[in-house]
Order: C-alpha cells, then structure tokens, then sequence
C-alpha cells in the first residue's frame, strides 16, 4: 500500500493506482473530459490536473495518468488549480460552445464570460472517440488527423472505412453531441442557467 | 532470388513475428527485417503482418510508405551509387558511371535481371574531397577510376555476404594501439598541413572549389604526399569563409577564393611567407596571423569542436590517429561501468539539449532498472530543431565518431545494446555522415559484436525525423522510432524505467554524447575544472542575429554574455544600440542589456528567465521589436505544437492572436493581464515541455520590456519601427531634395511630388514597407 495526503486526509492507495483512482476511491470528486473508465488514459484535456507538493515545490499533473507514490502532498482543488480549470473551461468554451457537459462545468467552477476570440469547431479534440472505436469496439476506424491548431478526429481520408460498422459508441461517448440545457449557444455565449447552485468553489477548498 | 517466394515469405514472416512478438511496438522492426531479408516490402508481406499483428492494413501501409529507409519496389542485392556531384564530375563520374553500367549491362536506376545489382546516380554524397565516390551498399570508394570499377563489383558478384576488408576488425586494445600508431605516421608525413572548412557554411561560400583548386595545386607542384590535405568539418566562423587554416602554425586565411589558391601554396605552404591580404583584419585595422589570436577564437575554448577543423568526417582513420577510441577502449578494459557513471557523475556532465539535466542521474536510472527481456536503448537526440541553432549538425557532419564513441561508452555504463539515432531529415549530410561512421566503426570493431574483444555488443542505428519540432520531445521521439506519430505522452514514470519500445531508455543529445569521450579520456577532475559550480566543460552557442561575427562559438561555461556579445562576436554592426540576446530557442527568453554581465551556466540563465537550450544565442538591437519576437516565436510555437493537449492548442492560439492585437494596434487596457493570466496557466498545466516553456518568451519580454508593450497598447507605438500598424512615413520638406528615388521605387506609389520639389506621403494608401527610406539617400523620409 502506497501513503498518500489528498486535501488534507491520509489515505491508503494501491501501488499502480493513479491519483485519480485513489481520489475517486475515496469519494474526492475530480473533473475529467477527455478520461473515462474502460479507456486507456489520454491526458490531454488537462481538466484533471491537481496540485503535487514533493519538498518545497509543488506542480500540477494530471491526475488520469500520474500514478500514487508514497508521501504524495495533493490538493484537488487549491486556488493553483481552481485558476487552471477555469481558464481551461474557458478555453474549450471558445471552440466548443454546444456541449452540455462543459456549459455545466462553466457553471460548477463559476466562468461567467468567454474572454477570447471564439469559433464554433464542434470537437474538444478529447479523443474519447477515437479510443472508444479502437479499445471498446475494435474498430480502428477514426483516428486523429493534421496537428496543431488544425488537429481533428478524422476517418482516412474523410471516407468511410471498411473498418466502420457503424455501431454509434463514438457518438454515444462524446460529450459534444448532447446540447446545453437553454439549447443552442454562440460561440462566446455561457449557458450559466444553474451557475448559482453549483458554484464549486463555494465548497471547503482543501487549502 | 529472382523471385519471392510467396510460401518462403509467409514463412519468414510468421516466423519474424512469432519470435519478435506480436505486439505494435515491434511493428518498425519486422519492416525493418523484412526490408532487409527482401530488399522491398512486398505487398503480400504487409498482409500478412496486417494479419498476423491484428494491425489494420492501411496503418501499416502508411508507416511503409512515410519512411524512406522502406522501399516498395524491388532492389538488387548490392544497390551501387554513382555520386554526380559538382566536384565528382569534374573528375570523370560520367566515365564512372557509363562503366558501371555497361559492366552490368544496365541503364542508371536499372536493377540487373539476376537482381544482384542496382544502380543510382546521386546529385551529391557531400564526400566531395574523395571525388568521383562510388558506393555499394553504403562504402564508399573514394578517388576512383574506371578501371577500377571492375575489380571493385566483382568481389560483389560472388554470393553470399560480402566481406572487403581491408582491415581486419580489431580484435583488441593492443591492436587498436599499434593501428593508431602506424596511421599517425603514415597520415602526417611533411610538417605542413592544408585544412580547408567544408562545414555547410564555408560550402554555401564556395569552399569546395577551394578545396578542389588546392588539391590540384598541391599535385601540380608535386606536393600531394607532402603536404596533409583536409576538407574538414565546420571551424565555426561561418561569416569570414571559406576558411583556410595552415598548419602547423594554424596561419588561418579568410574569404579565400579558389583564386588564392595558387598564392597560398607558392607562398605559405612552399617558403612558409604569409599572405597578408587573406588574414583576418579586425576595425581598428589590425591583421591576425594565427588563429588562436583572431578575437573571434581567443576567448573560445574548442575541446568539443576544435577537432572537427583537423579532420575528414568520412575518414575514420583521421579520427582514430587524433587518439579516437582510446576513450572506449579505456573505458572497456580499464573501468566498470559503475566507475564510468562516477566519472561522468563527478565531471558534473549536464545535459546540453536544454534542459542541463545531470546526465548520470539519468544513466544511474537507467542502468538500475529492469528490463523484462534484458534489452536496454541508448538514444541520441539529433533533432536539432531550434530555428538558429545548428551546433548538433555541424558536430555530427565534423565529427561523428565522437558522437558514436560517446553512446557506445554511455551504453556500456548503462548496459544498453541497442542504440538509435534520431537525426532531422533536414540534415541529409549529417545522416550521411553518422551512417558511414557507424560502417566504419563496424568494419574495424569498434561497434557492433565483441568490441575490441570485450565481450561487449552494440549496435547503432539511425531514424530520420519527419519535419516536427516536437519530434525531438523525448517521448515523442521514442513514439516516432517506433513507427508511431511524433507525439509526447505524459512521463510520470520516467523513460529511463519505461522508454523507447516500454524498455529502460536514456537519451541524450548530440553535444552531450561528444563531451564523454573527453571525460573518460581526460579524467572527471580535468574536466571539471572547466565552468561554474553547478555546470562544467564548456558550450557551443551559434552566435547569429545583430552581431558581427556570426558562427560557431564554443565556451567555458561561466563567461559572460558580454565577452561573448563583444570580445567573440564584436558587438552590434552598424552602430546600432544593443538591446537583448535571446537564449533558448522558443522555449528561451530575452535577456536586456541591464544582464549581459552575468555568467552563461544553466542555472544563470534560469534564473533571469530564460535558459540555456540547445544553444541558439540571438543578437538583438534597437531596430528589433520586442513584442514582435514574443509573436514570431508564437507564430513558430503553433505551427509546431501537435494539438494534443488543451493548454497548448489553445493557449498558444489565444496567445498569438492577443499579441498580433497588439501589434497591429487593436491592444487594449487589460491584454496584456490576460496575456499574462493564460500565459501562466499554459506553463503550468501544458503536457510536454513544448507547451510549459511555450509562453517564455512573452513573459520574458513582459518581464524586461513592459515599457514597450505599454507604448503599442496605450500609445499605438512601436519605437523600433517593426510593427507597421503603428507607424508611419513622412518626408521632411526641409532635407527632400526631390530626386524622385523614393518616388519611383514605393511600390504602392502612394509618393507624389515634382522633380526638384519636396515630395509627399499620402499616409493613408501607404503600406509602410519603408522602401523609400532605405533608398532615400539624403534622409529626408522620416518614420514615427
């Protein structure tokens, strides 16, 4: 067994566990998009980052994918890494104005305006899809494409694989196809509908 | 062979896979193998694979036909290459190559009916001092002639594996000993040696016709056994070549033309007489004789790149005579791998990519961890993609068995076998080069099985990159050797536990395997007492930008930025006021006047927010723009992040287009917080270290030159007159004296006026190219 501190409780975590394996053990809720259950870890939304003190530093890392090591300090939700989820939030917001669960996450962590220039790309890039078709389904048929900010979720050469039977898993598991709760947004434009409710930050922080 | 054997192959490839493994990892080694085995990768071969390794066909026929080391079309056994270079054919290539074919009885890139020979003609093998090359299977044969292109293939002609040896490969210490001695004399027979740069710098000046005009100097007065010619590797002053030094006093000539040639050998080389007019001449007027008294050498301290001006790169034996190898040779019979990890421990090698991690630390790692099948890489990072840094390319174009004889005694140290090479395809002669030394090397047992009889294995192998910067991320390079796309992946568990194919792998780069060497032959204390107290030896900057003395500097770590600026590189042309230096890459910041005292170490550099990076040193002045460099190096960062990650993708967008804001005079109160609230959050939560050092240099420029990200946002002004939103052009009516210049070059014709009266600007069609003030010879237009 592996000794950790998350936001102040001593807890005990299996050797190979990540930290979000062991938070969520222990009921300690940390936002992810782009991780799920079932699939490999991708890291790259960035949503689940926590606050790692080792000595006098401290660092986010991404809690998917960083495994628990004995003596670990971590914070789910420090200020270091409130500030870091909100600009996250509101960095996908301005690509990606039509997805339920993220107009949800702006609400929980109180984004209330979109501060930069926005366009409505339909696609988090969070890869759910991509590894869904391939770990879940065996399909291999969608694959990430171009790189940068040109980077999308494409089939070879936008044609419809022989590899596709298309079973639907991509669309049930992406967290774009279900429209906020007020409907249709413009890029740039918040939901905000339960902002007050679940306002995250209003909760004990573990500062 | 005639044919593939269908029934064979599928068997070949069961068996490849069964032993291999089927798992995707081993995927670019099966290619590899079955490339090797048939000289092509059949298609049936690619489906059988497809089905044996449940990997989709289309995947594999992507990574088959994205890699130039695979072929899809058939090759003979033997592939013979005929080098059509400017300086091969001016010694009869084409009479090479018309034997070539007419003894095999086929056309250029034709294949022989009993597939035993194919032959290519190339543009250039940059191996151009052996002129006319011809190569079979990757060895060279310099200097060659048409009758002896016979006696050459013939010996291919026979089957089975081909040995042409010439020298046995050593089979211990001893031997490698009495060679060296043999060669040191037989190599420096005269007392004067010729060594003309041949570094891609003094080439795009023209040294090769240098060279070549020498040679046949020396041979016409009958000097070519006396006198020891060189076209070296690069010497590192780029901006006075073609350089020629003599020795042995090391007399450097700059600019030389193949025109000198003739006054250098009668005068120099003949009565030992200088050529005043080819020496160096510094402001003041004064002319430096010898090379170590030019300014621009003086303050250097060469023990990494000195060598490269003394040797052939393509001759092993230039290397070995200069005491090459005895490093590996010590290390392999004198010391434990243990003890190599101390003395490069106690050496304080840190690593010279960027980072300045201690390279030890790195081996201890990896060396203590365990491997499920024993195997351990070494890598080395020849991705050198920084734009205005080149030290790794000309290293390993100058002098790659340094490089090669650094991995093999890392390898040794950490109980590696394999090794890889990770070289940018932007450097065809770099790759050229470390792939004749690895034969070479082979060919004399210094790599490969049993090295010098020690019972110690390695084996090297080069990967070309494909043109992404973030290839040269470690886990991203790991991904592209294995066949993947070059993107980083989080590395919480550490690649010197879990690496290249899952296995314990340690990489370094370039400069850092070339310091080893040096540490073994010269002792850890030695070296260590190079440098500050946290970083040792020495560095290798490319010195470019607004500076005099561009090129190739290497220097004691702890000098100041100032002797480097002004002693070595001669300070800011023209005039003009220093402003900054950018250190880093695009992952470096800028660093003001106000700091130019302090010393160049890692942890200097850090501390005033930049860093030391692979060793780009950009020279700024009051013409450059500050928060224009925070956009360009922006700009550069979005075309080369993968898009994997959010902070990167996004921020690094976001970021450019608030700077572009700014730049074009759209800034407002509050950007610049902004700027500086997301550049905090890409740094902090980005992936890879693309992404984390990705905002460096805007708060590195917010950090020193605030003021002037206040004047484009408040004042819509660009003092050093870049940002062509914010300025404009008038003529003074005073000075104009209206010769229409300035008039009949805009290219907008937005100038008006008549001859002999002042003119105008109409400021509101003019595109501010700033054309009619740098033709204006009496500087009357005016720029605000």
């Amino acid at each position: 067994m592996v000794n950790v501190v998350i936001d102040g409780q001593r807890l005990e975590a299996e050797e190979g566990w990540t930290l979000l394996d062991a938070a969520t053990y222990y009921g300690i809720f940390i936002p992810t998009l782009c991780y799920r259950d079932g699939l490999s870890a991708y890291s790259a939304c960035r949503l689940c980052v926590v606050e790692v003190k080792r000595g006098s530093r401290s660092k986010l890392v991404a809690s998917c994918s960083c495994p628990v090591e004995e003596g670990m300090d971590v914070k789910t939700k420090s200020e270091r890494v409130m500030k870091a989820r909100r600009m996250i939030i509101e960095l996908m917001l301005a690509t990606t104005p039509n997805s339920r669960t993220l107009q949800c996450l702006a609400s929980e962590y109180g984004v209330k305006q979109v501060r930069f220039a926005s366009e409505d790309r339909s696609c988090l890039l969070c890869g759910l899809c991509v590894r869904m078709c391939d770990e879940q389904m065996q399909g291999g048929a969608i694959a990430f494409a171009k790189r940068g900010v040109e980077r999308e979720v494409s089939m070879p050469f936008h044609k419809t694989p022989e590899a596709c039977r298309e079973c639907g898993a991509c669309l049930y598991i992406c967290p774009v196809c279900e429209l906020p709760c007020k409907g249709p947004m413009q890029p740039g434009e918040l939901c905000n509908a339960c902002l007050d409710e679940l306002r995250l930050d209003a909760f004990p922080s573990g500062d | 062979m005639a044919e593939v054997k269908t029934e064979s192959m599928a068997g070949f490839v069961e068996s490849l896979i069964r032993s291999h493994g089927a798992d995707r990892s081993r995927l670019s080694f099966i290619l590899h193998e079955v490339q090797k085995e048939y000289n092509f990768l059949p298609e049936q071969a690619l489906r059988d694979i497809a089905e044996l390794m449940e990997i989709s066909l289309a995947d594999i026929y992507g990574i088959a036909t994205f890699y130039s080391s695979f072929s899809m079309t058939p090759k003979g056994k033997h592939v013979v290459t005929v080098c059509m270079g400017t300086a091969c054919h001016v010694r009869n290539s084409k009479g090479i190559l018309e034997e070539v074919c007419r003894y095999l009885g086929v056309g250029a890139g034709e294949t022989t009916e009993d597939m035993l020979f194919t032959v290519e003609s190339v543009n250039c093998l940059g191996a151009c001092a052996m002129g006319p090359i011809m190569v079979v299977d990757g060895k060279y044969y310099g200097d060659m002639n048409a009758a002896r292109v016979r006696s050459v293939l013939k010996k291919y002609e026979k089957a089975g594996p081909v040995e042409v040896e010439e020298q046995a490969a050593f089979a211990s210490p001893a031997e490698l000993d009495g060679y060296r001695e043999r060669i040191s004399h037989a190599r420096y027979p005269g007392e004067t040696s010729v060594y003309v740069c041949a570094g891609t710098g003094c080439q795009a000046s023209g040294s090769m016709e240098v060279l070549e005009a020498m040679k046949l100097e020396l041979q016409g007065q009958g000097l070519e056994q006396k006198v020891f010619l060189r076209g070296t590797g690069c010497h590192g002053f780029c901006e006075r070549g073609p350089l020629v030094i003599i020795g042995p006093d090391n007399i450097l000539y700059q600019k030389v033309t193949a025109d000198d040639v003739g006054e250098i050998v009668s005068e120099t080389v003949m009565n030992g007489r200088v050529v005043e007019r080819l020496l160096y001449e510094d402001d003041e007027g004064t002319r430096y004789v010898h090379k170590d008294e030019v300014p621009f050498y003086a303050k250097q301290v060469r023990q990494i790149l000195g060598p490269n001006g003394e040797l052939d790169p393509f001759e092993i034996d230039d290397y070995i005579a200069r005491g090459g190898y005895r490093a590996l040779s010590k290390a392999l019979f004198t010391m434990e791998p243990e003890q190599v990890i101390d003395e490069v421990e106690s050496a304080g090698l840190r690593g010279r990519g960027g980072g300045g991690f201690p390279a030890a630390d790195k081996w201890k790692a990896c060396r203590k961890a365990r491997s499920v099948d024993g195997v351990k890489y070494v890598l080395c990072n020849a991705d050198e993609g920084d734009p205005g840094a080149f030290m790794d390319r000309c290293l390993l174009e100058g002098n790659p068995h340094s490089v090669l004889e650094g991995m093999t005694i890392g390898a040794f140290a950490i109980g590696a076998t394999h090794g890889y090479i990770y070289v940018r395809n932007e450097y065809p002669l770099a790759v050229r080069s470390i792939e004749r030394a690895i034969a070479q090397a082979e060919e004399k047992g210094l790599l490969g099985r049993d090295i010098l009889g020690s019972g110690f294995d390695f084996e090297v192998s080069v990967t070309r990159g494909s043109g992404a910067f973030v290839s040269g991320e470690s886990t991203a390079l790991m991904a592209s050797i294995e066949g993947r796309v070059g993107e980083p992946r989080e590395k919480y568990v550490h690649t010197a536990v879990r690496g290249l194919y899952l296995r314990p792998t340690n990489l370094n780069n370039v400069e850092t395997w070339a310091n080893v060497p040096l540490i073994v032959n010269e002792g850890a204390e030695k070296y260590a007492s190079v440098g500050t107290e946290g970083s040792k030896g020495t560095k290798i900057f490319s010195l470019v930008g607004k500076v005099r003395n561009t090129g190739l500097v290497e220097v004691p770590m702890g000098i100041t930025l100032r002797e480097i600026i002004y002693d070595i590189g001669g300070g800011v042309p023209g005039g003009k006021a220093f402003k900054a230096v950018q250190t880093g890459g695009p992952s470096g910041g800028c660093i003001p006047e106000s700091l130019i005292d302090i010393p160049v170490d890692f942890d200097e550099l850090y501390d005033v927010g930049s860093m030391m990076g692979s060793g780009g040193m950009i020279v700024m002045d009051e013409d450059t723009c500050m928060v224009d460099i925070a956009r360009y190096f922006l700009d550069f960062l979005g075309d080369e992040s993968c898009g994997k990650c959010t902070p990167c993708r996004e921020g690094i967008k976001h970021m450019t287009s608030i700077i572009r804001d700014i730049t074009e005079g759209r800034g407002k109160p509050g950007q610049l917080e902004l700027l500086e609230e997301l550049a905090e959050v890409v740094k902090d939560t980005s992936l890879c270290g693309l992404g984390q050092t990705a905002p460096t240099p805007v708060l590195s420029t917010i950090r020193y030159f605030a003021e002037e990200y206040r004047e484009h946002v408040e004042e819509k002004r660009c003092r050093a007159g870049v940002c062509r939103a914010l300025i404009s052009y008038s003529i003074d009516p005073e000075t104009c004296t209206g010769c229409v210049r300035c008039l009949k070059q805009c290219p907008s014709g937005v100038i008006t006026g008549e001859k002999k009266q002042p003119h105008e600007i109409d400021p509101a069609k003019c595109d501010r190219c700033g054309i009619c003030m740098e033709v204006c010879e009496f500087d009357a237009v005016i720029r605000k």
